[in-house]
């Protein structure tokens, strides 16, 4: 049977691995992919646990329909505790590793402790090695990979791979894959990295079953020619990195190189090492905004002459932060981290609080990801919402209202449409499937029906499916919500209103938002939809959702 | 699939199939089609086409058997298991008289005779009975069938264009230096 899928419990330090069946009902409760992940994230997380430390959980995961053709769709998800946030974090990843993960016998995979000495893991045909990774310590992205594909004498391995800055736990060190897509926000490497965990390498031959092969060739050809006027298909690497230029320009425009080698030569320095393009890029930023204001002296950066047009300052910037060396030290812990050291008015030079939030909230699970955002763009006008989020349509109609089938849906909180699809997606294994309806021919619903039924068979309705969608979420936000309690404040957003009168970003959809106001306006957004603790931590909300079995887990 | 059996379904058709590597992007899409299509299960390895790599370069080349006209696996099968089928203008294999002995394997140049382990059996590439679903899926369109014809076509367009000196300054044959 097509859902007759494994899942691996790999103990880092024991370097021991056991592998079990996913239940069927874990299926019908959270599909697979980013649910299933947010299930067994709050079933072995322990409460209160470093990001860094051997506590943390990681857990690499592919959805139901990983492998079986929809290439530039597809996503692995990294889920984790985000040094970042101190919040449950899910970041997707494109690229064939998904695939070949699920050939090498996998959908999902529970990283657990720490190893003693530098590991990858090689996952082939249902067994998973632990080999050494002692002569990667320090190497490039590039590097770790050409040395990991001699050294298992197959060029065909997929890989996730942890730069040098993951290794040093940079916050928002990235993962990426031997096709350079990147698991970027939310500080994934670092996480792997602080597990001793330099690659995790894929390569199998084992079967994934469809269902119905014929009508899904069918199927997939219709929907992939229905693609073809808004998008490549399928992706070409070139393409992706095409993509992530326009969003890099787009983000940091405020750098003004003249030099485009050189841009490319600190983009390519940033990417080998393993930090996230887009937070470094925003640091650097910060960093020079910090020296003009004086928060940073020539004496705190020693014998670097910073200047913006110095792309030589950046480079060696970027390797102090890699290494976490210096005022690397500092930085390597993201803006909210280093503000604590650097002071409070020091993230009024951070470059608008737009990237601010970008940094910490993008692919973040908890649902003030996205009431951050809403309420980010309440002050700005329309059209600046629409730049942002180059998203046609919703592609779903689904609405505010939850719609949901067994569950009492007067209890359960409410997600705009647009997330439960999202959500869907995620599970499904897909990222970035925003189609407009008129394009696809059919609400996305239906085609998420069918593809479903094809692939696995699982037949499961349109309000089914909104309800695992509100079951993942609950289980993510509910995880959040214990998290949050043991550290008081999770490093959040708030902090950045938190800067002294006069010193506050200027020039930003934030002027004149008090960091009251905000909260008042967070606040009334959860209570609002009914994610808020009062309305959670009930035995009757865990009943109503079929996950009782996590009632004691948020004591 | 017996072979008599396929050779009745098949019409007549002398199209081949032919890959550009130039075009590939190496997203494999041809292989879990394949795989789906003829195993109805998404497996590479069980693929009729394969993707050769050297993804630093950005090479990729689709490999597929090339239907040859002396047939190296035809000679080498002791069974005389494997024939032409002239409808298709493919090389198909006859299961019933197939012992699973793998001489083909190792006679192709190529490397376009795979075996399946679970099935104990040798497959190749069949054209999808005249419609090849890589072909289908492959939006770049690096793998196309196409009449014999038309095979060199492209190929002598690009000659063509670079002899008469398209995108150079002084066009040579026009201009008749
Ligand atoms: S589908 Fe086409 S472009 Fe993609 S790997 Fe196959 S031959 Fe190359
Ligand atoms: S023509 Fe059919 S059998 Fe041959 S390689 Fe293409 S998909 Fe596979």
């Amino acid at each position: 049977m097509a859902l007759n899928r494994k899942l691996a419990y790999i103990d880092l330090g024991q370097k021991k691995t056991i592998v079990k069946e996913i239940p069927y009902e874990w299926r019908r409760k959270f599909l697979g992919g980013r649910g299933i992940s947010a299930y067994l994230l709050f079933r072995h997380l322990p409460k209160g646990s470093d990001p860094l430390g051997p506590g943390n959980v990681v857990i690499i995961s592919t959805g139901v329909l990983g492998g079986t053709g929809f290439g530039p769709f597809e996503c692995t998800g990294i889920t984790s505790k985000s040094p970042l946030t101190g919040l449950s974090a899910f970041s997707p990843v494109t690229g064939h590793f998904a695939g070949e993960m699920r050939w090498a016998g996998f959908d999902h995979l529970v990283i657990t402790g720490k190893s003693r000495h530098p590991v990858y893991l090689y996952i082939h045909d249902g067994k998973i090695d632990f080999k050494t990774a002692k002569n990667l310590k320090g190497k490039s992205i590039s590097e770790t990979l050409g040395n990991i594909r001699k050294d298992l004498l197959d060029e065909d391995v997929r890989a996730l791979v942890v730069g040098p800055a993951g290794e040093n736990r940079v916050c928002f060190a990235d993962v990426s894959t031997d096709c350079g897509h990147r698991a970027g926000r939310t500080g994934m490497g670092a996480v792997l990295g602080s597990k001793n965990i330099k690659a995790v390498v894929c390569r199998g031959a084992r079967d994934v079953l469809v269902k119905r092969p014929v009508d899904l060739l069918a199927y997939q050809k219709e929907i992939f020619d229905r693609l073809l006027p808004i998008i490549h298909l399928p992706h070409a690497p070139s393409t992706f990195e095409k993509n992530e230029v326009s969003i890099r320009d787009m983000t940091v425009n405020s750098f003004q190189r003249a030099d485009r080698d050189s841009e490319m030569a600190l983009r390519h320095l940033i990417a080998e090492s393993g930090s996230d393009l887009f937070s470094t890029r925003c640091i650097l930023e910060w960093v020079l905004r910090l020296f003009q204001a004086g928060i940073i002296t020539q004496k705190k950066i020693r014998d670097i002459p910073l200047s913006r047009n110095n792309i030589a300052t950046h480079m060696e910037v970027v390797n102090r932060i890699t290494a976490n060396k210096g005022i690397g030290t500092t930085l390597s812990l993201g803006p909210l981290g280093a503000s604590k050291k650097l002071g409070k008015e020091s993230l009024s030079c951070f470059p608008s609080v737009i990237e601010l939030i970008q940094m910490y909230t993008e692919a973040v699970a908890d649902p003030l990801a996205p009431a951050q955002r809403d309420i980010s763009f309440l002050k700005v006008n329309n059209n600046a919402h629409e730049k942002s989020y180059p998203i046609k349509t919703t592609g779903m109609r689904v609405t505010d209202r939850c719609e949901s089938g067994s569950i009492d849906r007067r209890t359960m909180g409410k997600m705009p449409g647009r997330k439960v699809s999202e959500m869907v997606a995620n599970c499904l294994g897909f990222n970035g499937f925003h189609v407009p309806e008129d394009i696809l021919g059919m609400p996305l619903f239906s085609v998420y029906e069918k593809l479903l039924d094809l692939v696995t068979g699982l037949r499961v309705k349109k309000n089914d499916l909104a309800e695992i969608a509100h079951r993942c979420y609950a289980t993510e936000r509910l995880l959040n919500l214990r998290e949050s309690s043991i550290h008081g404040r999770p490093a959040s957003i708030t902090e950045a209103f938190d800067v002294p009168v006069g010193l506050r970003m200027t020039k930003s959809c934030w002027d004149g938002l008090e960091l009251k106001t905000f909260q008042r306006l967070v606040s009334r957004y959860y209570k609002g939809k009914g994610w808020d603790r009062k309305s959670m931590v009930k035995l009757r909300f865990f009943k109503n959702l079929g996950i009782e079995d996590l009632w004691v887990l948020l004591k | 699939m017996g072979f008599v059996e396929v050779k009745s379904r098949s019409s007549i058709s002398d199209r081949q199939l032919v890959v550009d590597p130039k075009k590939c992007t190496g997203c494999r899409q041809c292989e879990i089609v394949c795989s789906i299509s003829q195993c109805g299960v998404s497996n590479p390895t069980k693929s009729r086409i394969r993707i050769i790599h050297w993804r630093n370069k950005g090479i990729f080349i689709p490999i597929s058997c090339q239907q040859c006209e002396d047939a190296p696996c035809m000679t080498a099968c002791p069974r005389e298991a494997i024939q032409r089928d002239t409808g298709l203008n493919r090389v198909v294999v006859d299961y019933d008289r197939c012992i699973s002995c793998k001489i083909c394997v190792s006679a192709c140049p190529f490397g376009a005779m795979g075996f399946d382990p679970q099935d104990q059996k040798i497959f190749k590439c069949n054209l999808c009975d005249g419609d090849p679903q890589c072909v289908r899926f492959c939006y770049p369109q690096s793998i196309d069938f196409t009449d014999p014809g038309r095979l060199q076509y492209p190929r002598i367009r690009n000659a063509a264009l670079k002899y008469a000196g398209f995108g150079r300054k002084t066009h040579v044959v026009f201009s008749g230096k």
